[in-house]
């Protein structure tokens, strides 16, 4: 017997029941028991006291939330069809055309990411606002409304639908357009038989995408919405405004349907996409039509003028001296602290913000993605976890935002040291833009041979150490792609910061939304455009920390 | 006589919707070449990470030498392990692939330690490289050397030849059984070849549905298939459907043959009899029948005939014949051929109802 015990002290403790533990434990507190929260405020009044449905009824009975909702269905609705009607030709001169100039096309798409979606909104103003150089286009319609909504959104969500049909387009057999054609189908109905059914779901998942980015976002209507009342700015104005939070809470539960739904569509949408394509398929390439390419060229080319011009009128207008009576050229703008008290500390605040969450938010998904495909535990345990990972996509920044304060702020939860400071921006945050990352590590992990850890056992080598010299040099380039993909989204963000904020730790969208607040246009634009600077040298360092990388640290990639 | 090294007690392992592993015991004797042979899903690959600690078992005990290793983790077992995919670091060199297990801080052993393995496994010049700049062989070669490296008690291999082409190996196959030899390791062998098998093993452990069939030597699995599961998964087999007519008889439609028959007279059995075993050259004894070639294939070395037997009612039999015996005999297709089933070579098995 004592031979027995002497083994089992020698074995090394396994790290799995500690790991899960963890993230479970991270889950429930940062996901689980915050949108709990919220779900049992929509039941209580101002007080505190349990008022069943009242807060339901209320919301269905108001003709101003009626309002804000058939206002948020329209808009929403509008900008889906123009944003899918822009983004299916571009995506498909990109992927199933030569049209001239295909990757700089793509990249330049991209735009509209690396800014907060309050840049559009300001950009407007100054294009078609009542001082605006176009005025005369509108016709004497105002900008402030469903119009500015709609032409601000279509800017912001013209990249997120571009790139799923993308990759919808790009999943394509050459054997079927072979087969088509030696059946003698023509091209339209080459088009309307194999391109437009191969590409649906990814077209079905691209209008819930657009749909919930709009419905769910802030920064827009708050900007250029002017009198026209959103879901959105209603919760902002329930929860900020009135403290009316059982109200507010309903909002947000209400918000969560369209992304629910969105959320379903994708996962069913993805699942499909996968079918269609076999290891047998050739890929399409498409033959060169010099009309069909240089029309689609033409149209490119006229979609990345309008979105260059939208991104150059923020940048220009923030350098100009006095809007529009006096346009020569300054930096004054930049000086924020003319306009807000805050100054550029809210810039610093933004980076460290940002910073904080790429590097935690990294280190936190990509062991939290390691520890779900590689340790054992109980099913319904790691079942639990993943839904808790996955939920985060379906819920908007803002709903999360409000959940946080009704559990952070609550004086009962000893967690409540985290408000009002950096670290709660930096958790939620990192929970907001979750799914995603933690889809991307999966994604690599996967393509590892799942016995490596099988082998580290059996050479009685500690796991800690194959993790650090194979797995995560192996994962390096999704672990820089969740890394630029955080930090971007992170200095972009307003949605869920604009309600956990304290006044020492607001960042720069925030200051943006503030001096626009404000009518300090200049600085906002200034901010704005801070943000932009940012992330272009971000995604251009990571670029070129990829080419570095694949030549110096990925030799064992190449083949002899 | 040597002792047994491992020693399998009433494994189970359920992965709730199925049970992999029913209730399985076996003793692998030291030094020993064991082949776990079976279809896919019969259990073999599942009965091998038992061992290795991989998916523990639900029930039952696992001793490795003098240990009882049942509820200890893999890092905590005596073992070096080869997967079908080889799992090599593909960012590690191969000579820092081989180094992987190796205690050692005094890296000049390490040096020739890893030198001398890769000696071992007929590779001296790639240490340098990665795996990925490596043919599959060659890589199977250093996945060897690497779970070689620390020197274990015990080896086990999980399909290591099946994502090679058929000339590698069968290169392999000897330089393994070679390997094992020299070094006297106790060695288990997962497989679905049965050629592997055969030709690799000291013994082997015919596996279906979770449990064994059949554990033996080559030679007695071969001759002596305890099941028609058995007689049907390793090497060709007729089965010829029939009545026993007691002791020693069987009846196949008008004809009696001799043969080893225990089970009840009139009870359903199937006759079993490889196609090499049907004697046509000077056919004498009791079980001779009349039959006519059906039809001749071509097969290389031997020619594989279908032989109809209206004696037998009307049943179709399989039978080898060697290329120069279908030349000298002029063997075609419609000629009457008188063969023997020799009574020796016949398996009797009941049908189950």
């Amino acid at each position: 017997m004592s031979t027995a015990a002497a083994v089992v002290r020698r074995c090394p403790l396994s790290p799995a029941p500690l790991l899960l533990g963890a993230l479970a434990l991270f889950m429930l507190v940062f996901v689980a028991f915050p949108l709990g929260g919220l779900t049992l405020k929509s039941f209580q009044d101002r007080s505190g006291l349990w008022v069943g449905f009242a807060n339901y009824l209320a919301f269905a009975q108001s003709p101003a939330l009626g309002r804000a909702v058939v206002n948020s269905l329209t808009v929403s609705a509008v900008t889906t069809a123009i944003t899918i009607a822009l983004a299916f030709p571009f995506a498909f001169a990109l992927t199933r055309s030569r049209m001239p100039g295909r990757e700089a096309l793509r990249i330049l798409a991209q735009i509209p990411i690396l800014a907060p979606s309050l840049l559009p909104a300001l950009s407007l103003v100054y294009l078609f606002g009542n001082k605006g150089i176009l005025k005369a286009v509108m016709m004497g319609q105002p900008l402030y409304g469903p119009i500015g909504i709609v032409m601000a959104e279509v800017f912001y969500t013209f990249p997120h639908a571009l790139m799923i049909l993308v990759t919808a387009l790009s999943v394509s057999d050459a054997r079927l357009y072979e087969a088509a054609e030696s059946l003698g189908a023509g091209p339209l109905r080459r088009f309307f038989s194999i391109t437009l059914p191969g590409a649906r779901y990814g077209l079905i998942s691209a209008l819930f995408v657009v749909f919930t980015l709009v419905i769910t976002d802030f920064g827009v209507p708050k900007v250029v919405g002017g009198q026209y009342s959103v879901m959105a700015t209603e919760v902002y104005k329930q929860v900020i405004g009135q403290q009316n939070f059982g109200i507010g809470a309903v909002v947000g539960l209400v918000l969560m349907l369209p992304a629910g739904l969105a959320f379903a569509a994708e996962s069913w949408g993805a699942k499909k996409q996968k079918a269609l394509l076999s290891s047998r398929s050739v890929p399409y390439r498409p033959a060169g039509k010099p009309f069909i390419d240089w029309s689609l060229f033409a149209f490119a080319s006229l979609v990345i003028l309008l979105l260059a011009g939208v991104l150059g009128m923020a940048g220009y207008a923030s350098f100009v001296k006095f809007w529009p009576y006096d346009v020569g050229l300054t930096l004054a703008n930049y000086d924020f602290s003319q306009y807000d008290g805050a100054g550029w500390s809210s810039y610093w605040n933004a980076i460290e913000m940002s910073l904080a969450t790429a590097v935690f938010g990294t280190v936190l998904i990509f062991s939290g993605a390691y520890t779900m495909e590689k340790m054992q535990g109980p099913g319904w345990l790691k079942s639990s976890i993943r839904l808790l990972m996955i939920l985060p996509l379906a819920v908007p920044g803002m709903v999360l935002g409000l959940s946080y304060i009704f559990f952070f702020n609550h004086p009962d939860n000893p967690l409540n040291i985290l408000y009002h400071g950096m670290a709660i921006l930096v958790l939620s945050t990192v929970v907001h833009f979750y799914t995603v990352s933690h889809l991307t590590a999966v994604t690599a992990l996967k393509q590892l041979d799942a016995e490596f850890e099988a082998v580290t056992a059996s050479l009685k080598v500690p796991l800690w150490k194959t993790f650090l010299l194979v797995t995560v040099p192996l994962c390096l380039p999704a672990i820089l792609d969740i890394l630029i993909y955080l930090f971007v989204n992170a200095m972009t963000t307003v949605s869920a910061v604009v309600f956990l904020y304290a006044p020492d730790t607001k960042t720069a969208s925030v200051a943006v939304l503030n001096m626009d607040d404000a009518g300090e246009m200049a600085g906002a634009a200034a901010m704005a455009m801070m943000i932009v600077y940012t992330s272009s040298i971000v995604r251009l360092g990571h670029a070129g920390l990829e080419t570095l990388l694949r030549h110096r640290t990925q030799r064992w990639r190449e083949r002899s | 006589m040597p002792l047994p090294y491992l020693r399998l007690s009433g494994i189970i392992k359920d992965y709730g919707s199925c049970l992999a592993v029913d209730n399985v015991s076996l003793d692998v004797l030291e030094g020993e070449f064991v082949c776990f042979l079976g279809p896919s899903g019969c259990g073999k690959t599942t009965l091998l990470r038992v061992i290795a600690g991989l998916d523990p078992q639900n029930a039952g005990r696992v001793q490795i030498g003098p240990r009882d290793v049942s509820k200890l983790p893999p890092s905590a077992r005596d073992y070096g392990i080869v997967f079908q995919s080889y799992a090599l670091f593909p960012n590690l060199t191969v000579a820092q692939n081989i180094a992987y297990g190796l205690k050692s801080k005094d890296k000049a052993a390490v040096r020739v330690r890893v030198a001398e393995l890769l000696d071992m496994v007929g590779l001296p010049d790639v240490g340098s490289k990665f795996p990925g700049q490596l043919s599959g062989g060659q890589q199977q070669r250093v996945a060897l050397a690497r779970a070689l490296a620390p020197a274990p008690k015990l080896l086990l291999l999980d399909e290591p030849l099946s994502a090679l082409d058929a000339r590698v190996r069968f290169h392999l196959r000897n330089q393994i059984k070679e390997l094992h030899h020299k070094l006297g390791i106790t060695t288990i062998m997962v497989t679905h070849d049965q050629e592997e098998a055969l030709t690799m093993a000291d013994r082997i452990v015919v596996m279906s549905k979770g449990r064994i069939e059949q554990t033996g030597t080559p030679a007695q699995i071969y001759a002596h298939p305890a099941s028609p599961f058995v007689a049907d998964f390793v090497g060709a087999m007729n089965f010829l459907k029939g009545t026993a007519a007691g002791e020693g008889r069987v009846r196949l439609g008008n004809v009696e043959l001799t043969c080893l028959n225990e089970t009840p007279h009139g009870s359903d059995v199937t006759v079993c009899l490889r196609p090499e075993d049907v004697v046509v050259r000077n056919p004498f004894g009791a079980n001779v029948v009349p039959t006519r070639i059906e039809s001749l294939e071509f097969l290389g070395p031997f020619h594989r005939a279908r032989l109809h037997s209206e004696e037998m009612g009307g049943v179709i039999l399989t039978a080898d014949f060697s290329a120069n015996l279908v030349r000298d005999m002029e063997l075609a297709p419609g000629k009457m051929v008188p063969v023997a089933l020799p009574s020796e070579r016949l398996r009797v098995f009941p049908v189950m109802p």
